[in-house]
């Protein structure tokens, strides 16, 4: 698994007290999220990070959202490459 | 009569990281700790990792010769409390009565049901064990659901089961002991796994079982306490029963009814809410280094990011304690041939040995020592007492571990303004700090003797020591 810190553009859908993302912008490519398998959260701080196990195309990606400034992260990738 | 469900989920750890990503199941995969994973032991081993003989605190060298394949994954504390935080918000729509014994094991307390009648028909044996006709373990719990739940005992785990699956994850499984007292409802979850159900419905059912697993298999009996029954003449449950309460009350004291009471299936401890656990009782925080060092500065450094981060969480309960213990573990050593091995001695010291190690058989040593200060929740006071200790048991060889701990604490009393400038600068200069690190981090402020070491983060222990629950 590769370990990132990259900031990403994501699509998200805000809804009640929930967020959901569902594509993200990563390397010019646009990759459609396919199941969230697992979310949990930490904190930095006072700042709450929501963080997103996902797949996508068979490959693996976790997403940092912070709540503090409504910033994307990619935190890790494991593909096939 | 009380109904007991112990919840125990399997390889918890390696199963919420391959609930996590999908790319991991189904392969043998081994938990381990943060940036100095090569050099920890493993926190977890999957369900797959486990069929090659890897176990939960092997030293990652040795599993990876047992199994080549083993997919060593870093492990995330957050992870895994958030996992239990769902799995304890779907428990309390069963019962309020939750005690949250570690960060994977739960008992459940249903009152106000009657058991009725068992219902005898047998149930698939765990272990292959034989069944014994009449006998009632393995049936499931006549189904007489009370006003207040509308489930039985047995439909109960089984909607649980279904709830962790769609509201933690599908890949993440657990074993359900259900039983009418909690050592009962532990050992029937333990016979069974991965994803078992087992009930064990009276002392019958709970003497028939005890009669045929081994003494240190039910909760209470440890590797001590098996030693010296076995030097008593004592090998099973059965032999235990034939022993006189006298004669166990004799050789261990007060224990010696709990013994006696386990052999026949009885246990009258009841449920702890998580919302009454005991107080805390001390605060302490261990770290592993990525590399063996004697280097005093470096050991001074982790040492005190470790005492400062046990003095913010004193502040933060509003206690303050005067008993420090420090402990160190020295670097890997391999046994020498007819090297007698030293027997652990109590967690602050001793040697844990790796019979089977990768070097044909070695272990670490280690020393540890209490020191008595006054009752403080200052980092810097805190820390003082812990390096006189440690200079003392330090024998100038490489460490790779130290570990401090404050214990008996009290609550911290108002105190009156002093006069004196310099306790009222440091008081103010902590409450600051504290302040700031609450709200960007810990360590964002910090001594200027800390700067450039390395990074120290504080991550929950699997055991929740004063770990409270919100749900």
């Amino acid at each position: 698994m590769l370990e990132l810190s990259e900031s990403i553009n994501v699509w998200a859908l805000f809804e009640k007290a929930s967020v959901r993302p569902f594509v993200f912008i990563w390397n010019n490519r646009k990759i459609k999220i396919e199941t969230i398998n697992f979310v949990h959260t930490t904190h930095e701080g006072s700042a709450l990070i929501y963080h997103f196990s996902v797949s996508a195309g068979g490959n693996f990606y976790k997403l940092g959202f912070d709540c503090s400034n409504l910033k994307w992260i990619l935190e890790a990738v494991e593909d096939d490459s | 009569m009380r109904t007991i469900l112990h919840i125990d989920f399997n390889s918890y750890f390696a199963t919420v990281e391959q609930q996590a990503n999908p790319r991991l199941r189904g392969k043998p995969v081994g938990v381990t700790g943060g940036d100095r994973f090569k050099r920890t032991v493993l926190g977890a081993a999957s369900v797959e990792a486990k069929k090659f003989g890897v176990k939960t605190g092997m030293r990652i060298p040795e599993a990876l010769k047992l199994c080549p394949r083993l997919i060593l994954v870093k492990g995330d504390s957050y992870k895994y409390l958030e996992s239990t935080k769902r799995f304890l918000n779907i428990l309390k729509d069963y019962s309020p009565y939750v005690e949250v014994f570690s960060i994977d094991e739960v008992f459940l307390e249903l009152r106000n049901f009657s058991w009725g009648p068992v219902r005898s028909q047998p149930q698939k044996c765990p272990r292959s064990l034989p069944f014994a006709a009449g006998s009632f373990w393995g049936a499931p719990l006549p189904a007489t659901p009370a006003k207040n739940y509308p489930l039985s005992p047995l439909e109960t785990a089984l909607d649980i089961k279904r709830r962790i699956s769609e509201e933690v994850g599908e890949w993440v499984k657990c074993s359900i002991g259900i039983s009418y007292n909690r050592r009962m409802a532990k050992l029937a979850g333990s016979l069974y796994k991965p994803d078992g159900l087992v009930v064990i419905a009276d002392e019958e059912g709970a003497r028939f079982i005890l009669d045929r697993v081994e003494l240190d298999e039910i909760c209470g009996i440890g590797f001590a306490i098996k030693k010296r029954l076995n030097n008593m003449g004592v090998f099973s449950f059965k032999d235990l029963r034939k022993v006189p309460l006298e004669a166990l009350l004799a050789s261990f004291k007060s224990y010696g009814k709990v013994l006696f009471d386990l052999s026949r299936g009885i246990d009258e401890t009841s449920v702890l809410p998580f919302y009454e656990k005991e107080e805390v009782k001390s605060v302490g925080h261990r770290y592993t280094i990525d590399h063996d060092t004697k280097d005093l500065a470096e050991i001074k450094q982790v040492l005190l990011k470790l005492v400062e981060l046990i003095a913010k969480r004193l502040r933060t309960k509003k206690l303050v304690g005067k008993t420090v213990s420090i402990w160190v573990r020295n670097a890997f050593k391999p046994h020498l041939r007819g090297e007698v091995i030293a027997k652990p001695v109590a967690h602050l010291g001793g040697e844990f040995a790796h019979p089977r190690g990768e070097l044909g058989g070695g272990g670490f040593q280690g020393a540890g020592m209490q020191a008595t200060i006054a009752f403080t929740d200052s980092g810097m006071e805190i820390f003082n007492g812990a390096w006189k200790s440690f200079l003392k048991i330090w024998d100038g060889s490489e460490i790779r571990m130290v570990g401090v701990s404050v214990s008996n604490l009290k609550p911290k009393n108002p105190e009156n303004l002093t006069f004196l400038e310099d306790k009222l600068r440091i008081e103010k200069l902590t409450k600051i700090m504290d302040e700031v690190n609450n709200r960007y981090g810990d360590f964002t402020l910090q001594r200027g003797v800390l700067l450039g070491s390395r990074k120290v983060k504080r991550m929950p222990n699997p055991f929740l020591a004063d770990y409270r629950f919100k749900i």
